[in-house]
């Protein structure tokens, strides 16, 4: 949440983008955790997620399955192309 | 064949019963580690994970002829830990611990070299012979037995080059974390040395950052004598100069060790160098033709 607030507090930060390789972590309690921070910090940019590891499947469904405004990705480099193309970039 | 560890490697760990301790241990004997036992000191005489606890390092390696220790104890005991355990004759000591004070380190490094033991770590993942015998925190199953030998000063970027090159089939013979400190027990080179030696690693994939000039030196050594094709990165291309970038090696200090210098070092001594993480395991596909 920290983290969060942090980026928003900079104008210039468009989209923000959370990389998770789980290893030690579950992705789906690392899910839980970025929709809680989300809502309580009120986002205004868009928000790209991408998972990995320990139970990877099941924070993407997590995210999908919430009611916040959250984009998965499915590798590393569509992370990448869609905060990207979230911001309107090229 | 595989570096450093394998399914024999009798393993001990100090700091067994504390909560990062337990929890790895735990991973690592559902992995297949042969763990024989651990150190608290003061609770010597009793059980933990159905393994024998020991006050000492000493009193362990005498009763369960441990070769490898692996330490999860707090940085201000980690100098005491890496410096009891090669007192006590281990020859392998993995040490996970951040935060080690680069002083300690002056004085670890010194006495462990004299006496010929090797240290990974500290501040690092740990190492894997995968199949075989997992010593750190990495996540066992992203790891499959192969033929790519990954050496990285990065966790969570090593298990990237796993991943990928599992997601390929090509699997790892070995995988060595060295860790992000300024003096690291063991450097590239070292590890390096070992995948050329061994016949099981067909191709190694170097994961190296911003500070220093361990990158630098590793071209040098690559240059005159590794034979097997190396793909590598180096991570921290738009880090700003003199910030420290997570990890406490990270830094450019006075302008060096950035990544660019890194990249030109690599390609000089003939290492195939990717500009994204997300390429190494396509690079690594192309430079050998698997």
């Amino acid at each position: 949440m920290k983290p969060l607030r942090l980026f928003l507090s900079d104008e210039g930060v468009k989209a923000v983008l959370i990389n998770i390789f789980g290893g030690i972590v579950r992705c789906d309690i690392i899910a839980e955790g970025i929709i809680g921070a989300v809502k309580d910090v009120g986002v205004t940019v868009p928000v790209v997620v991408r998972f990995e590891g320990n139970n990877a499947a099941l924070g993407v469904k997590t995210l999908a399955e919430s009611d916040v405004d959250i984009i998965a990705a499915t590798s590393l480099t569509d992370a990448v192309e869609q905060a990207v193309k979230a911001t309107g970039g090229a | 064949m595989s570096i450093l560890i394998d399914k024999s490697t009798k393993v001990i760990c100090q700091g067994f019963t504390g909560s990062q301790g337990t929890l790895h241990s735990e991973q690592s004997m559902a992995y297949g580690t042969k763990m024989v036992g651990g150190i608290t000191p003061g609770k010597g005489g009793q059980e933990h994970l159905g393994l024998p606890v020991f006050n000492t390092v000493r009193e362990a390696v005498e009763a369960t002829g441990a070769e490898a220790s692996v330490i999860y104890v707090p940085a201000a005991f980690a100098k005491d830990g890496m410096l009891e355990a090669a007192a006590a004759g281990i020859k392998l000591i993995v040490c996970i611990t951040e935060g080690v004070p680069t002083l300690d380190m002056l004085v670890v490094k010194a006495s462990l070299d004299a006496q010929g033991v090797r240290l990974i770590g500290p501040n690092c993942p740990g190492v894997i012979t995968p199949g075989e015998c997992k010593i750190g925190i990495m996540p066992g199953d992203i790891h499959l037995p192969g033929k790519v030998g990954i050496v990285s000063r990065s966790g969570t970027l090593t298990y990237e080059a796993v991943k990928q090159t599992t997601d390929l089939g090509f699997g790892q013979s070995s995988c060595v974390g060295i860790g992000g400190d300024p003096i690291p027990g063991s450097n590239f080179i070292d590890i390096l040395g070992m995948f050329e030696d061994d016949p099981q690693t067909e191709a190694i994939v170097m994961v190296g950052e911003i500070g220093g000039t361990a990158e630098e030196e590793a071209a040098e050594f690559i240059k005159s004598n590794v034979t097997k094709p190396v793909v590598g990165y180096i991570a921290g291309v738009t880090a700003p100069p003199g910030k420290r970038m997570g990890h406490a090696g990270a830094i450019i200090a006075g302008g060096k060790g950035t990544a660019d210098e890194k990249f030109a070092a690599l390609q000089a001594a003939g290492v195939t160098t990717v500009k994204s993480l997300a390429d190494i395991g396509k690079t690594l596909k192309e430079v050998t033709g698997w």
